[in-house]
């Protein structure tokens, strides 16, 4: 009669075979998967630029008047300096400009640090990256028509700006004065210098980082 | 493959075994062995050929005993405990036993009807068996011949309720009573020194006394109509049938056991001598009996098949597990074959592209980028807006309300109208989302012009309600103009809500009172700048010449 040792020695190679088959069948089913959907992946990924490619190939029509229609008006915001770095001195001349043509009172400028900007009235800024500059402006007036003569000719320089606060006070107690040159009231606006930085030089700067 | 494997079947009697070795159900060669010491070293030699296939083992002894009993329907474990008490009970020192299911009874208890069966006496029997063992040899089971019998009955489609079958073996005359087709009862008379001219009177003697034992056993009653079968070969079975018919009144019907050999796959010559090999062959064909041998015998043969099944399982996982793996392998093939197709059309694709970009004008970025440049700088200029709109129409409203003298004008451009004025507002165009869409804005683009205004009532001497209706008069000329969506009072000269406390002196008029201050919220509606300077129904500023 035979003891469990010599039963499990009966049997003991055949289990471990088993159990070696079950393994190795694991893996050779794992990897098998693993090609079949690195495959199916790289199977869709193609798919999807050959259908790009038509669409591309198909529009191309489009894109050559989008080209013809748009091109020169990006030349000219390039001109502009809404396209690039920005031009601080070139707004600080303009800004002295405004002043000595209207006679106003001592403006205070100081335009804060440039930082990303996303607004939501921009909902589309496709590859372009938005930067914008705060300027807060701080002057005296004679009357509310200097504060429209400089936003005025502020507008008439060619960068893109917002003017999205102005306050407007009187002093307390005040009375209008029509017969000295002296400043009846104070103004305080905030204005977004805006910019664009070129597609390529966001990838270019992606990339690198 | 496995269908064809060689098995070995043997039938031991008390006088000699006969051994024969099968490939599938056909029959290879067979051999006889004496119960003598000479012929069981033979056996040995014999069995050492045939390393490692099965041993089936069919006896025929005179050294059997049978009951039936019947007990209660159980079923499972309770079943099995019930048929082991009942082996200990009738055959508690025999080796060799086996309780073989008849059916169930007919009456309302419908008990369990049970024919135990066992080797009384089997020291001739493990003779062979240690044999077997001592060389290893999986031996299968051990079997009654007689239970090969009712096979015998079926297979000839014999349907008389009482059969006594008379087979003439090497052994002797054995005779297998059975009811209804199913094993009740057998006995083996050996033949010694009998001549062929005695036959018939030799059969009738022992018909008579197993006739004589079923009777006292109740399984049959003198009235019963017992019928004789005799399995024959040549005519001298005829000779005997006819003697019994005459003699004994019994009907007796002779089967051709020849041609039941052919039809069982078996050459009629062989069983001329070893008519053993009918039951070895039935065997064969795979008629298993219950096996009498504890587990303890057919210990190897179930180390073989436990090996035999998880080799099996091992094979068919490799099978399995290929077919698997070839089958996403195939797949994978299929989708990199269709990326590789997708592939060379993307490329002729682009190489199309190319040849029709050339004729394009020279560009820095791509056009959709282009477009997009223009269409942010459009957005961009359409809300380039200043206060003027403001001023205009607070300038044209305090020409219908000249009391008024305004203190502080804060004018917003906001995504959203709902904006106070002590937010700080520096990036409320960039916080404040989606509230366009709430107050029916047709253009996401286009920022709200808001103006917060603060001012007093002129020459106030504490005439409340005179300046309660100034401020509505102005509020009233406000909400006429076209290019005001909505003008809300955020503070009145005086606070008469009864949520609110009022304080004052009936003097007031008499002395200095305080200033009527009060607080206006003025939201246009939106509009780019070209379409507001046309919509503007009124405005002038009152502009102060230096």
């Amino acid at each position: 009669m035979s003891s469990p040792n010599q039963d499990w020695g009966k049997l003991k190679f055949p289990i471990l075979g088993l159990g070696l088959m079950l393994l190795l069948m694991g893996l050779l089913i794992s990897f098998a998967d693993q090609y079949r959907q690195k495959s199916f992946s790289a199977a869709i990924l193609q798919q999807e630029s050959l259908k790009q490619a038509r669409i591309k190939f198909q529009s191309s029509g489009i894109e050559k008047d989008t080209i013809k229609q748009y091109l020169p008006q990006y030349n000219q915001l390039i001109a502009s300096n809404f396209i690039g770095e920005e031009q601080r001195i070139e707004w600080i001349d303009n800004l002295r400009q405004i002043h000595d043509a209207h006679a106003l009172f001592n403006i205070d400028y100081s335009i804060g640090t440039q930082e990303s900007y996303k607004p939501n009235y921009l909902p589309n800024l496709g590859h372009f990256k938005l930067q914008r500059s705060v300027m807060k402006l701080n002057l005296d007036m004679l009357h509310e028509g200097d504060l429209l003569n400089l936003l005025n000719g502020l507008q008439q320089q060619s960068t893109p700006h917002v003017v999205r606060d102005c306050e407007i006070t009187r002093p307390f107690g005040s009375a209008i004065n029509i017969k000295d040159i002296v400043a009846n009231l104070k103004a305080v606006c905030e204005i977004d210098w805006l910019t664009l930085r070129d597609p390529q030089l966001t990838r270019s700067l992606v990339s690198a980082l | 493959m496995l269908a064809n494997a060689k098995k070995i079947v043997l039938c031991a009697n008390n006088n000699r075994l006969l051994a024969g070795v099968w490939r599938g159900t056909k029959l290879l060669s067979y051999t006889a062995f004496k119960n003598a010491e000479q012929d069981q070293t033979a056996f040995s030699d014999y069995l050492a050929q045939y390393f490692n296939t099965p041993v089936y083992l069919i006896f025929d002894a005179v050294e059997e005993d049978y009951k039936l009993e019947s007990f209660p329907h159980t079923q499972g474990q309770a079943r099995r405990e019930l048929v082991e008490r009942k082996l200990n009970q009738f055959n508690r020192n025999s080796v060799f036993r086996a309780a073989h299911f008849i059916n169930r009874g007919i009456d309302k208890r419908r008990d369990d009807n049970y024919l135990f069966m066992a080797l009384t006496t089997a020291d001739w029997l493990n003779a062979w068996i240690d044999l077997i063992q001592a060389i290893k040899l999986p031996l299968v089971g051990v079997y009654l011949l007689p239970t090969f019998s009712q096979t015998i009955v079926r297979q000839m489609k014999l349907m008389a309720p009482h059969i006594l079958l008379c087979e003439q073996l090497s052994s002797g005359l054995r005779q297998t009573y059975l009811h209804n087709g199913r094993l009740r009862m057998s006995r083996l008379a050996p033949m010694h020194d009998v001549k062929p001219n005695q036959l018939a009177y030799f059969y009738l003697v022992e018909i008579e006394k197993t006739r004589l034992y079923l009777m006292s056993q109740r399984l049959i009653s003198s009235e019963t109509s017992l019928q004789m079968v005799l399995p024959s070969i040549d005519s001298s079975h005829h000779v005997i049938a006819s003697s019994i018919t005459q003699d004994q009144g019994l009907e007796c019907k002779t089967v051709d056991i020849a041609a039941f050999a052919k039809n069982i796959n078996l050459a009629p010559a062989l069983i001329q001598n070893n008519p053993e090999l009918v039951h070895m062959q039935l065997l064969i064909n795979g008629y298993l009996p219950d096996n009498l041998a504890p587990a303890t015998y057919s210990k190897v043969h179930s180390l073989n098949s436990s090996r035999k099944r998880i080799n099996i399982a091992t094979a068919l996982t490799a099978f399995a597990g290929i077919a698997f793996a070839g089958f996403y392998a195939w797949q994978g093939i299929k989708h990199e074959q269709d990326a590789n197709e997708a592939n060379i059309l993307k490329n002729g694709q682009l190489r199309l592209y190319d040849e029709v970009a050339k004729n394009f004008p020279s560009t820095p970025i791509a056009s959709d980028d282009l477009k997009v440049a223009v269409e942010l700088a459009q957005i961009i200029q359409k809300n380039q807006q200043t206060p003027l709109r403001l001023m205009q129409i607070l300038s044209s409203a305090s020409e219908f309300a000249s009391q008024i003298n305004f203190t502080r004008i804060r004018w917003v451009l906001s995504p959203t109208i709902l904006i106070n004025d002590n937010e700080l507002d520096k990036n409320s165009a960039q916080l404040i989302t989606d509230t366009n869409q709430s107050q029916g804005a047709t253009d996401k683009t286009l920022l709200y012009q808001i103006g917060f205004v603060n001012a007093e009532v002129k020459d106030f001497k504490g005439d409340y309600r005179e300046a309660l209706n100034i401020v509505s008069q102005l509020v009233a000329n406000l909400s006429k103009n076209e290019t005001i969506q909505q003008v809300t009072i955020l503070q009145e000269p005086v606070n008469l809500s009864s949520l609110a406390t009022l304080q004052g002196s009936t003097i007031d008029k008499k002395s200095a009172p305080l200033p009527a201050s009060f607080k206006l919220k003025i939201v246009f509606k939106q509009s780019d700048p070209v379409n507001m300077d046309n919509a503007l129904t009124s405005g002038k500023i009152d502009r102060i010449e230096r």
